[in-house]
């Protein structure tokens, strides 16, 4: 017997309603007036559909979704849930653990790109998880096939479930032929099922069961390799786009704080009548207003109160601060209004005899005089009745007075009746006992808080706030900008460059490796890279286009537009007005913090950027190549040097140094080897003078090694490369070539046409290449002068007086570090190291996942195969007619 | 194809591959929830999920049904875990010295977090289970082997049913839960003659009356298991949705613990465990001995080293770092806090059912018309 699944009724298969009449029935809940069930009973018609592929339904039911869950939960506490409810609460929870992960891990950091990659991970994550069956199963089993295996239907409750989900029970009912997809008699087409025989629509069924079961178990198996992978290599991915976005976004964000602080730091009010109170200054009155009235401030409570108050400053100005501050309560009570602090200890301590004429006549005062605990609790309660001596008080002069004298009634009755020698001689010591007691009260001062005190104190917390409220994003701007942190302007341009470089120069996954690991390596394989692109014009051209863009690309995100001001220039004028603003506040408080101004500004109150009116001037200023720099060196020197200002601006001019000094060093690297890629042009006066190329090679090699290989140890570039003084000019005129017929105060490099030509003819890479100039002017006017280290005085130095014009300054080893940059080689080794990391976790996790989709997709091929497809028709049509 | 199933009752082989006799004679039945027997049907479960159900799931198997594909969810979790652990790990024997310390630290945090994700999740359930079960009487964990006679996948006279066995709860549907199982203790539950006291506890009538008395419903009523059917629903609903996102924050904070810096000496410990060299000539017993030994110390040392370092990353995680003080509270707050309240959400919503239940809604001062 065959399988009948259908009842086919042939007489009544002619009132089958077509399938237009089929989707007008009404359901019979909205079916108005009388139902006619004559001749007719049958089932009420189904509520489920199958949702139809579309755009607008996708995006209905991501509501819908997120509706029914929201529903669910609202259910699942009511305990009215149903068992589909509660499945997908399993969902909810996943996201909401995920979220709290992502939370979590983001407050762990102040990088708000780690932070947001927290939550982009986790979208990943979910997204792989939700896309993975999509892509990698459900599109191809769609081509393979011909129908969806996601297929999503609505059930007769309203609840949205996956067609295939249940192999046992699978509603075939709603395939209903509304659209292709959804006919079964188009999917058996598409399977290449013969339209001609018994039962096609349940074989078609079988096959699309088996189809369906044979694909959600590979899902199965293949999920939880591809969904990490997955999220990990679309995290990867993400990255940069979303570095970059959120660069652009808090660049944006920080110029405007510049900009505002900037303004704020130039209006700053120097009157101390027009202070206001902050946050600061309310918790430090705070503090002073509870001791006012015992008058004076414990040990511990100074401590506190500094601690407040020099918060965030750096050690030295935070030591001025203190003993600035210390000062103020000690000497607040001067001559008559002076107090001492007076405690039962201290009264006890001043008993002990302290001088050596008084420990001689120990045993006659501990016999006759010396004041026993009674007496003295006695003589306190007689001078100070009302006083609390657990904290100490503070008592006057009169009152000291007062407290002696009363000892001295107590030590008369006891010697009183004495005889009259004795009685003179203990007179005499009395009186010097009197006196060590006189002295101990008095040297314990007291920190006196009084009205003048917590006046003079509130304003410098109100000066202070202020001060600190403006550095308070100063530093966040200047830290964003060039902090030696991930995601500055400085990192993720020197990230940029390196990346470009090693690109345009192209190694191989093992070049990277073997350049990482050594340095001889790296330096032989980037002479031959560098050799190869110096002869390929095209390439030598796009890799320097490439690497003056990214210059000018960090200068214009450094400075901000070229139309408007430098924001640098800003940034660096607002530290010195809020320093020097500070500085004339608290003069004008009086004389009381003059070491606080001294390590703030050092004496030095003026503003050394603003004469600078010209970006340009100024980027000549910050790169340390401005002809007249010595002024505020000079300046420096007999001022600001070391102040809690001047060590900001630096560590701005410092950063900014040492980076751009490491691309201009790449770039000469390359207009070198340009140079050299024709020995006839290279040095022709020296090929002339020594009749032939050969010495001129030798310059070549010993110019390409110096400059790869070069640092900032006059030893090391002096004697261990080149211990020949007239080789050595030879070879620093060469590589430095200058500029002739300058007009200019300074020298200026020479480039070669390639490289002018090549930096591109906009005005930011123009500038780049400006820049470029006068640094290797600069490079060649101090480094082969210099002498910091250096023994040969008179045999490797090349113009010794150039160094003259230059100041102190700019020559010590650190400046001469700042100015020749980083090695390409170590620039290379360091760049390969990272790059090798990055494309062998790419290599790994890329690998895995291709190989999880290439098997996904061609087991898929070997689905719901037919047995003897050829035979297909004949076997049904056996099967059925037994 | 589809082939024409006509088999007799005689060709039923009902003992198809039965690795005991008794197999086949077993039915469907509740199993005592003991360590032995979870770890039994853990083992049963994961094995067929990573070994049986496949190969009929990917030859299209007509008994290849529901239960067994979500029984194969197992396999992306440990699979997805495996892999996430490789993702922070893989890369990092290839790199140099300074960058494989800091991503070996990382990667071995991470692997660290991707185990206890695990743990915390299984674990947590018990949470919401325990204090459920000794409150209500329902033990929403209960287990029960579920007998399943497949169709024949041969035709006619070769047709052979095999057995296979499920590993399923009897409080996996709210609204089907095996009420057959619990009521199944092979006597009429309104039969007088029986002993209900002498009864297993956890089926029959005694277990819905079990479940009434402390639900406060009282102990003499007629038909317990209809009276707190609806009430064991809700119960089961409310559990559930306690579980589903309760386990998910506690497996956030196994993550979040995992994450510590206290967690560097455990990874050390590991690390440097010391590595038996057998001298030159040892024989095999001395050898093993010293294996055993040495294997001992480290079981040891490693043990001690993961308490210390998980007591520190839990005050870490409490009490926060310079960037961020609260986070790790909050987070520790947020899901006992959640645990508690909807643990008790559900324990009151159930006694509060119950104290309605025989409420007289009717209210008999007011007057009625009997129609």
């Amino acid at each position: 017997m065959a399988i009948h699944s259908i009842q086919s009724n042939v007489e009544n298969t002619k009132m089958q309603p077509s399938l237009k009449q089929r989707r007008d029935v009404k359901p019979y809940l909205e079916a108005a007036g009388r139902i006619s069930t004559e001749q007719n009973v049958k089932p009420l018609p189904g509520q489920g559909h199958l949702i139809h592929d579309n755009p607008v339904s996708s995006v209905k039911y991501f509501f819908k979704d997120i509706n029914y869950d929201l529903k669910s939960l609202k259910n699942g506490y009511n305990g009215t849930a149903n068992d589909h409810q509660l499945g997908r609460l399993n969902d909810v929870g996943l996201k909401l653990g995920g979220l709290s992960i992502a939370a979590y891990l983001a407050t762990r950091t102040t990088n708000p790109k780690a932070r947001l990659m927290e939550f982009v991970g986790l979208g990943a994550f979910l997204a792989s998880m939700s896309l993975y069956p999509k892509i990698a199963i459900n599109k191809p089993a769609r081509i393979i096939h011909g129908f969806d295996i996601d297929k999503q239907y609505i059930d007769d409750q309203g609840r949205k479930k996956s067609v295939f989900q249940d192999s046992n029970y699978i509603p075939f009912d709603l395939y209903r032929g509304e659209k292709k997809s959804e006919d079964l008699d188009v999917i058996g087409d598409r399977m290449g099922i013969p339209r001609d025989i018994v039962n096609r629509h349940d074989l078609i069924k079988e096959q699309m069961r088996k189809i369906a079961t044979q694909n959600n178990t590979l899902w199965m198996l293949t999920a939880g390799l591809a969904t990490p992978a997955m999220a990990g290599l679309a995290s990867c991915a993400l990255e940069e786009p979303i570095s970059n976005g959120l660069a652009h976004y808090r660049n944006a964000k920080y110029n405007n704080q510049i900009e505002e602080v900037y303004n704020l730091t130039k209006n700053m009010d120097l009157k101390t009548s027009s202070l206001k109170e902050n946050s600061l200054s309310k918790d430090v009155v705070k503090i002073l207003n509870k001791y006012q009235k015992e008058g004076f401030l414990p040990e511990t409570e100074l401590d506190n109160l500094i601690d407040i108050i020099a918060k965030d400053f750096d050690k030295a100005t935070k030591d001025s601060l203190e003993s600035d501050i210390r000062r103020l309560f000690e000497t607040s009570s001067k001559g008559a209004n002076q107090t001492y602090l007076f405690n039962t200890e201290i009264f006890a301590d001043s008993l002990n005899l302290s001088t050596k004429d008084l420990k001689a006549r120990k045993n006659v005062i501990d016999k006759y005089i010396k004041i026993s605990d009674e007496e003295l609790k006695s003589v306190v309660s007689k001078v100070l009745p009302e006083a609390d001596l657990s904290k100490g008080r503070a008592i006057n002069s009169q009152e000291l007075d007062n407290i002696i004298n009363e000892v001295e009634k107590v030590i008369d009755k006891k010697i009183t009746s004495l005889e009259p020698e004795a009685k003179a001689f203990l007179e005499r010591t009395k009186k010097s006992y009197l006196l060590n007691i006189k002295d101990k009260l008095q040297s314990s001062k007291t920190l006196v808080v009084n009205e003048e005190v917590i006046n003079i104190i509130n304003k410098l917390s109100m000066i202070l706030g202020d001060f600190r409220a403006n550095q308070s994003v100063i530093e966040k701007c200047q830290s964003f900008k060039f902090a030696h942190a991930p995601e500055t302007i400085i990192a993720n341009y020197s990230g940029k460059f390196e990346r470009a470089f090693l690109k345009e120069l192209g190694f191989t996954q093992k070049e990277l490796f073997m350049i990482r690991e050594s340095t001889d390596y790296a330096m032989e394989i980037l002479e031959k890279r560098l050799s190869e692109i110096a002869k390929d014009e095209v390439r030598y051209s796009k890799v320097v286009n490439k690497l003056v863009n990214i210059i000018a690309e960090m200068e214009n995100a450094l400075h901000g537009s070229a139309e408007t001001e430098s924001v640098i220039k800003k940034l660096v004028i607002a530290i010195e007005n809020n320093s020097n603003n500070t500085a004339k506040r608290l003069a004008n408080l009086g004389d009381y913090f003059e070491g606080t101004i001294k390590s703030m500004v050092n004496e030095d109150l003026s503003s050394v950027v603003n004469k600078y009116e010209s970006d340009s001037i100024f980027k000549d200023f910050m790169e340390g190549i401005l002809a007249n720099a010595r002024d505020r060196n000079h300046k420096l020197e007999i001022g600001g040097v070391g102040s809690y200002k001047d060590l900001q601006i630096a560590n701005i001019f410092e950063r900014y140094q040492g980076s751009t000094s490491s691309f201009y060093r790449i770039l000469e690297t390359l207009d070198v080897y340009k140079r050299a890629s024709d020995v006839n042009t290279y040095a022709p006066e020296l090929a002339k003078k020594h009749k032939g190329t050969e010495y001129v090679n030798n310059l070549i090699n010993a110019g390409k090694k110096t400059i790869l290989d070069a640092n900032c140890s006059d030893h090391m570039n002096k004697l261990n490369t080149t211990n020949n003084g007239d080789f050595f000019k030879d070879l620093i005129n060469t590589l430095f070539r200058l500029e002739k017929n300058t007009d200019s105060f300074r020298p200026k490099g020479a480039l070669s046409e390639a490289t002018v030509n090549a930096a591109g003819e906009s005005k930011a890479n123009k500038s780049v290449l400006e820049r470029l100039r006068n640094h290797i002017g600069r490079i060649y006017d101090i480094v082969p002068n210099n002498k910091n280290d250096f023994v040969k005085e008179n045999t490797h130095r090349i113009n010794p007086d150039k160094l003259k014009s230059y100041d102190k300054m700019t020559r010590t080893e650190k400046a001469i570090f700042d100015m020749l940059g980083q090695e390409p080689t170590e620039f290379l080794k360091g760049a390969a190291g990272r790059k090798y990391g990055t494309n062998k976790w790419l290599s790994i996790i890329g690998g895995i996942t291709a190989s999880v989709f290439a098997v996904t997709l061609l087991a898929q091929f070997g689905f719901g195969k037919i047995r003897n497809p050829q035979n297909i028709k004949k076997q049904v049509n056996d099967d059925s007619s037994k | 194809m589809i082939s024409v199933v006509n088999f007799s009752q005689e060709n039923i082989n009902f003992n198809a591959k039965p690795k005991k006799k008794e197999e086949a004679e077993k039915e469907t039945r509740i199993v005592k929830n003991t360590p032995k027997t979870s770890l039994r049907r853990s083992v049963q479960r994961t094995s067929s999920a990573f070994i049986d159900y496949p190969v009929k799931g990917l030859q299209g198997d007509i008994n290849s049904n529901f239960y067994e594909f979500l029984t194969m969810g197992i396999v992306p979790y440990l699979t997805g875990s495996a892999m996430f652990m490789a993702v922070f790990n893989c890369v990092n024997k290839f790199l140099e010295a300074k960058g494989r310390q800091i991503s070996s630290i990382k990667g071995n945090k991470f692997a660290l977090g991707v185990i206890f994700y695990g743990l915390f999740k299984t674990l947590s359930k018990n949470f919401v289970s325990t204090p459920v079960k000794l409150a209500t009487g329902v033990d929403v964990e209960m287990p029960y082997e579920n007998k399943v006679y497949n169709l024949p996948t041969e035709p006619a006279e070769s047709a052979k049913v095999d057995i296979t066995w499920q590993q399923r709860k009897i409080y996996d549907s709210k609204e089907f839960y095996r009420k057959d199982l619990l009521g199944n203790d092979h006597f009429d539950l309104y039969d007088e003659e029986v002993d209900y006291d002498k009864l297993p506890k956890n089926t029959g009538k005694k277990y819905y009356n079990n479940i009434a008395k402390k639900l406060g419903l009282g102990t003499e009523l007629n038909d317990s298991a209809t009276e707190v059917n609806p009430i064991i629903q809700n119960i089961v609903a409310t559990s559930s949705m306690a579980k589903s996102i309760t386990s998910y924050f506690w497996a956030a904070l196994g993550v979040c613990l995992a994450t510590q810096d206290d967690w560097i000496g455990f990874f050390d410990t590991i690390k440097n465990r010391t590595k038996y060299v057998p001298k030159e000539g040892e024989c095999f017993v001395p050898k093993t001995a010293n294996r055993v030994r040495n294997l001992g110390k480290n079981t040891l040392k490693i043990g001690k080293s993961f308490i210390n370092s998980f007591g520190g990353a839990s005050k870490s995680l409490w009490n926060g770092n310079a960037i961020s003080k609260h986070a790790g509270k909050g987070l520790i707050l947020t899901t006992a806090g959640l645990t508690a309240f909807l643990t008790a959400n559900t324990i009151i919503r159930a006694k509060n059912l119950a104290k309605n239940r025989n409420k007289n809604t009717i209210d008999k001062t007011k007057e009625s018309m009997v129609i």
